[in-house]
């Protein structure tokens, strides 16, 4: 009797689940493997490379950087300088980032195959065949450890392989398993949001925004010896504390197993109570009614891009802000460290030579006298190099704003607004727009950003004033213009191969970012906008450079406009 | 009278594929016009070169006696476009696209808003990503006929719709219909431009291979008859625009071409009739004849 209760028990909940993880496997072998692929080449690639690259001298240097609070606050406690081998050195340094990346990957695995397909009707269909109640749920769960135990053998194996005297076997295989323990982790903690979130967005957003919060959790633990058990509550803290290749710790695995259980087991029994296509959390109604913004096409480009465009602007000013923590001690890195020397001296053409057996005092006395005697003072080139570094990593987004013209195209909405009496022209200047206030906006928030912080840490303060930051900042605008109307020009003429100003966009980022370590011939950065900005205070700001850059930009914009108005509008779906 | 929709010898390449070889349609203001055609014969290409979405390779598209391509921003004050496949904007909810489409075709009614989303049975504040096809559909349907417009082109509109808010859809192009607006209906649904539709154009591979009332049309087709006489009917097969002669329980069983109906009522007579029925080809049959026909 007992026995058939069972069984039934079994079928109903759980039929069919290894038919449907199959399924759902095949679904995910490619995605998968691509994760599995480009994840190991960067993170287990890396290792040859830099234990080449770092020798013994420049590992307890960044042994010893990572001591700071705010190395500690990013990437976890310190344990380099303890350890020997260049194992913990690489685990001190990209442990964390690592398995907080396994973690977004699980969060995207777990919605996609619970939520998202729940919201396209796929899962009704699935729920219409003869399958268990929670067997859907089963197969991504089993799905996902399919997923991550790959990933940790993997990982594992080639980390072994690849590492030197310090990183055996045991260590590697922990390494690779805390991956796959922190990975299962998030993919229980995401099923558990997708049953309280009634959409697949609601369930992404709130399992970022609690692995935003473990990450601050776990920075705040980590930082005050206090409060050292906060970073154990979080899975990232438990991962960190595993220390594969330092304290080589398994209990952190055990537990972070343990919780992931228990909170799949909460996901389970919610999974059961809720209806199709509800969540416990109601959906919030939107606004039944637009807004003012809404009435012209150009609001509607602002309304498209404007979460976006405050989360750059956040970014921006936090980027800023974090680099200029290091202004208070970064004549102490320069003095004592090749890379920053280069990073910073060679553009500015100084030459600096240590002399053999200088204190670092002695050191920062001498750099500073030789900067100071080129006309310059070290904070200035360091923001000058801040400058330079942020607007190639920022450029992206005011590419991504104008791009989004297109993209709308794609799916079949730009159509529709100029089935009404909006002409192309106004369209289109829409997004070009907000691309080009964005440049603005992000190299004024930078400098603010970049002042805010560094008013605090450098011991004079007259050396880095705001209208310094402001005008090296905004001379960039004009080549950032340039490139968005590059992209403009190309959605005007070729817009099926708008990709090239994203290849244009990596090979400045190549030109510019090593040509400051003077690798490149110098004419390669006149292949690109950015060769004709002003680097302040080494360069004087050079007006007529500036208005032209702008006029080939607006002769760019005008272009690709001229061209917009009279080509054919294309939805993917009609082709 | 005047035109609302002109289109003449209007040719569209896509490459080395020609989707429209020399259209020629007009269509008078105050008409609701069917366009169909089986799947890719160049319907909702007709579409996008009246809405100055697509350039014409040659020939030339009017609307309201404008140019579809150079005057399109005048052209679209006075049109409400839908299509089959309605994509919108994710994060934005329905009645936010409502208004985003009533605002930039600057009319507001409110009044007229409310009742067709009550009509419609479409909740506005759902975002549309949640929305299905169908309802995505209804926000389009909602937002063009709260517009004020003059001509209402609709590309499939329905093709999501159940056959309760099909029944609201019809009403609505009725309505408009009275108020003397103009429809220009692309659709595959033959009870809905039967019931709907003053003509009906039927374009296969890129041509309009027929244009005229539905009346017209069925002249174009055969009647299916059933006849029981006093005697055997002789020589029937003998005359022209008859074919498919069968026997069956309740007499013979044949087609005749509708032109030449009269005749063969005038030969049956000869053997004493006992029973005529004749029904008018359906609709569907009536397509299914054009849409299959070969070559041109
Ligand atoms: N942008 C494009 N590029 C290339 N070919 C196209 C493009 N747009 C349409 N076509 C082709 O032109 C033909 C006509 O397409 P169209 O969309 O006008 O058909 P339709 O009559 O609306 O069909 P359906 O009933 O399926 O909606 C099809 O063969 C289609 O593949
Ligand atoms: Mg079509």
């Amino acid at each position: 009797m007992d026995k058939y209760k069972r069984e039934d028990w079994r079928n109903s909940n759980f039929s069919n689940t290894f038919l449907l993880t199959k399924f759902m496997l095949r679904r995910e072998r490619f995605i998968a493997l691509a994760w599995i692929i480009i994840f190991n080449v960067v993170v287990v690639g890396l290792v040859p490379g830099m234990m080449l690259a770092i020798d013994v001298d420049a590992r307890v240097e960044l042994a010893s950087m990572m001591e700071l609070p705010a190395m500690i606050a990013m990437i976890g406690p310190a344990f380099a300088t303890i350890y020997e081998g260049f194992g913990a050195l690489y685990t001190n340094l990209i442990f964390l980032f690592s398995v907080l990346t396994i973690g977004i990957m699980n969060i995207f695995l777990i919605t996609r195959h619970t939520r998202a397909d729940e919201e396209q009707g796929r899962y009704e269909v699935v729920r219409s065949l003869p399958v268990g109640r929670l067997a859907n749920l089963s197969a991504a769960f089993l799905t996902a450890i399919v997923v991550n135990g790959a990933m940790s053998l993997i990982m594992g194996l080639l980390m072994f392989a690849a590492g030197d005297y310090s990183m055996g076997f045991a260590p590697s295989m922990l390494w690779g398993l805390i991956h796959g323990a922190v990975g299962l982790a998030f993919a229980a903690l995401t099923a558990l949001f997708c049953q309280l979130s009634s959409n697949s967005r609601g369930a992404v957003s709130y399992s970022f925004i609690a692995l935003i919060l473990f990450y601050f959790i776990r920075a705040a633990g980590d930082m005050n010896p206090d409060m050292a058990v906060l970073s154990l509550l979080t899975p990232l803290g438990l991962a960190v504390h595993a220390a594969p290749y330092a304290s080589n710790l398994w209990w952190p695995l055990a537990v972070l197993l343990g919780a992931s259980a228990a909170v799949a087991a909460i996901a389970y029994r919610l999974s059961a109570t809720r209806d199709i296509d509800q969540g416990i959390i109601p959906a919030r109604p939107g606004r039944a009614e637009a807004s003012a913004l809404l009435s012209t096409a150009t609001g509607l480009s602002f309304r498209l891009t404007r979460t976006a465009l405050i989360l750059t602007l956040i970014g921006v000013f936090a980027l800023g802000a974090s680099y200029a923590t290091i202004l208070g001690n970064v004549d102490e890195f320069v003095a004592t460290n090749d890379f920053y020397r280069n990073l910073l001296l060679t553009p500015a053409g100084i030459d600096f030579e240590a002399a053999e057996g200088m204190t670092t005092e002695e050191l920062v006395t001498v750099l500073n006298a030789v900067v100071n005697a080129a006309g310059f003072n070290l904070t200035q080139l360091f923001a000058s190099m801040v400058n330079n570094i942020m607007v190639l990593l920022t450029l992206a987004a005011p590419l991504l704003f104008v791009l989004r013209a297109k993209s709308e195209e794609r799916a079949g909405r730009t159509e529709l607004i100029l089935a009404t009496p909006t002409c192309r022209f106004k369209y289109l200047a829409g997004f070009a727009a907000i691309s080009f206030a964005a440049s603005l906006l992000m190299q004024i928030v930078l400098a603010v950003g970049l002042h805010s912080i560094a008013q605090g840490v450098i011991p004079n303060p007259g050396d880095l004033t705001l209208a310094f930051l402001f005008e090296s900042a905004i001379v960039y605008v004009p080549a950032m213009w340039t490139m968005s109307a590059i992209a403009i020009l190309l959605i005007g003429v070729a817009p099926k191969a708008t990709g090239i100003i994203w290849a244009y966009y990596a090979y400045t980022f190549l030109v510019v970012f090593i040509g400051r370590l003077a690798i490149f011939p110098e004419w390669l950065v006149y292949t690109t906008p950015m060769g004709f900005v002003p680097q302040l205070p080494m360069d004087e700001v050079n007006p007529v450079a500036l208005v032209l850059l702008t006029a080939v930009a607006a002769a760019l914009t005008a272009a690709g406009f001229f061209f917009y108005n009279k080509r054919d509008i294309n939805a993917v779906t009609h082709v | 009278m005047q035109y609302s929709v002109e289109i003449n010898n209007v040719t569209k390449n896509f490459g080395k594929f020609s989707a429209l070889k020399g259209v020629n349609l007009q269509i008078q203001e105050g008409e609701v016009f069917a366009y169909i055609g089986p799947n890719g014969a160049g319907k909702s290409t007709t579409i996008r070169v009246l809405l100055g979405i697509l350039q014409s390779t040659s020939g030339t598209a009017k609307v309201f006696g404008k140019d579809a391509w150079r005057d399109a921003v005048e052209i679209h004050k006075k049109i409400a476009y839908v299509p089959g496949d309605v994509n919108l904007w994710p994060n934005l909810t329905g009645g936010e696209v409502i208004d985003l489409f009533v605002n930039l075709r600057g009319s507001h009614n409110k009044d007229l808003r409310k009742r067709l989303i009550n009509d419609f049975n479409l909740d506005p504040t759902k975002k549309c990503r949640t929305y299905s096809k169908g309802n995505r559909q209804k926000v389009a349907l909602v937002a063009a006929f709260a517009s004020e417009v003059d001509l209402y082109i609709l590309d499939e509109p329905t093709s999501g719709l159940d056959p309760l808010m099909e029944q609201v859809f019809q009403e609505c192009v009725l309505e408009q219909k009275n108020r003397g607006k103009g429809v220009f209906l692309s659709s595959h649904i033959m009870s809905e431009v039967e019931r709907l539709c003053d003509r009906v154009g039927i374009i296969r591979e890129g041509e309009v291979v027929q244009v005229g009332t539905l009346d017209e049309l069925r002249h174009l087709t055969r009647y299916a008859m059933t006849v029981a006489t006093e005697r055997a009917i002789e020589g029937l097969d003998k005359l022209d625009g008859v074919f498919d002669i069968t026997k069956e329980p309740g007499g013979l069983h044949f087609h005749v071409d509708t032109l030449r109906m009269g005749e063969v009522v005038n030969h049956i007579n000869q053997f004493g009739i006992k029973k005529l029925e004749s029904t008018p080809p359906s609709l569907e049959e009536l397509f299914m004849q054009h849409y299959k026909k070969e070559g041109a």
